[in-house]
């Protein structure tokens, strides 16, 4: 149980972390990193809870949720970046547009 | 930054620190462990036509997950090659360029490698782990070090043929359901007595789309906005 606890932990942690930087940093590529730590931060939750059914095999349907994730987490990275170089390459920045008036 | 970033700053990082609080809040308050989904998993495996349990709630029990993501695949691969289909081509081609000796020896060993690991991964996905994305993974990795290496691969296959390789894990997952529903069962549901034979033409038609999926977001990505 505690072993649980440690994951949940850090798993919040990540998630915490990853929604800070996705908001805070204006780099786009660091948008992204911070967008898979989230990612691996909610697939670290659905790895524990897997674990958490006690002694004997662990539950595959999270194993499975996870596989998926990954691979979503690869082809919205891949989109991202093809994005971002589109951007870099249009405007030559890697940031978003800051909006007049609002900062 | 700016001076009225400091709080917005402040703002985020308590929002942050209140958004992994409630994850906390919610990954500890899960009612004590229950096998129910695992013991109704391990009850369904004799009817599932594989032998390990991701694979079969991948496919079978789960196939619908595992349709929306090869969907979403095919998403990004369409969103970037929209990017302009002619600069997937642009400087990827580059044989004629001197390879470094490093980079053509780990070519030289690690693609045919890559290529029977894929195989073997696919094929050992009914009994153990592996299936489809590991394999699929593989090819593309394998892909990505020819790509490197100046022979573009995915770049070489014709256009209509790529095109009908991207769209080959839907398609399958199409064709699955769509028979599954003409014979008047549910979507996707597989006739247990074949459905080992299905999950891996399935399996199959899903690796060579993760494998030309990856590949050509890797080729694509590498060429938008290259010529700067």
């Amino acid at each position: 149980m505690s072993r649980f606890v440690v994951y949940a932990v850090a798993a919040s942690a990540l998630v915490a972390l990853g929604m800070y930087a996705l908001v805070a940093h204006r780099h786009l590529v660091r948008k992204i990193v911070a967008l898979n730590i989230l990612g691996s931060g909610v697939m670290l939750l659905l790895g524990a809870v897997a674990y958490r059914s006690g002694p004997g095999r662990p539950d595959s349907v999270p194993h499975a949720m996870v596989l998926t994730g990954i691979v979503v987490t690869v082809s919205v990275t891949a989109l991202a970046v093809a994005l971002v170089r589109h951007i870099h390459a249009l405007t030559g920045r890697v940031t978003l547009a800051e909006r007049e008036g609002l900062e | 930054m700016t001076r009225s970033a400091r709080p917005l700053r402040a703002l985020a990082a308590l929002a942050s620190l209140a958004l992994g609080a409630l994850v906390l809040y919610a990954a500890l308050s899960l009612p004590p462990a229950q096998a129910e989904l695992s013991a109704a998993v391990d009850e369904a495996m004799e009817r599932s036509g594989v032998t390990h349990r991701v694979t079969a709630i991948l496919l079978g029990f789960r196939g619908w997950d595992t349709c929306l993501e090869v969907t979403v695949l095919l998403l990004a691969v369409l969103g970037i090659a929209r990017a302009g289909p002619a600069s997937e081509r642009s400087g990827v081609d580059r044989a004629d360029r001197a390879i470094e000796p490093p980079l053509a020896w780990l070519v030289r060993l690690a693609v045919p490698a890559l290529v029977l690991g894929a195989g073997h991964v696919l094929l050992v996905g009914s009994s153990g782990p592996g299936g489809a994305f590991q394999a699929g993974s593989l090819l593309a990795a394998a892909s990505v070090l020819l790509i490197l290496a100046g022979h573009g691969t995915v770049q070489r296959i014709p256009e209509p043929a790529r095109r009908g390789l991207w769209v080959a894990g839907v398609g399958a997952f199409v064709v699955a359901g769509g028979l599954a529903l003409l014979r008047g069962r549910l979507l996707l549901e597989l006739p247990p007595a074949t459905a080992g034979a299905w999950m891996l033409g399935i399996e199959v038609a899903l690796t060579a789309a993760i494998a030309t999926g990856l590949a050509s977001l890797f080729a694509a990505a590498r060429a938008v906005g290259g010529s700067r």
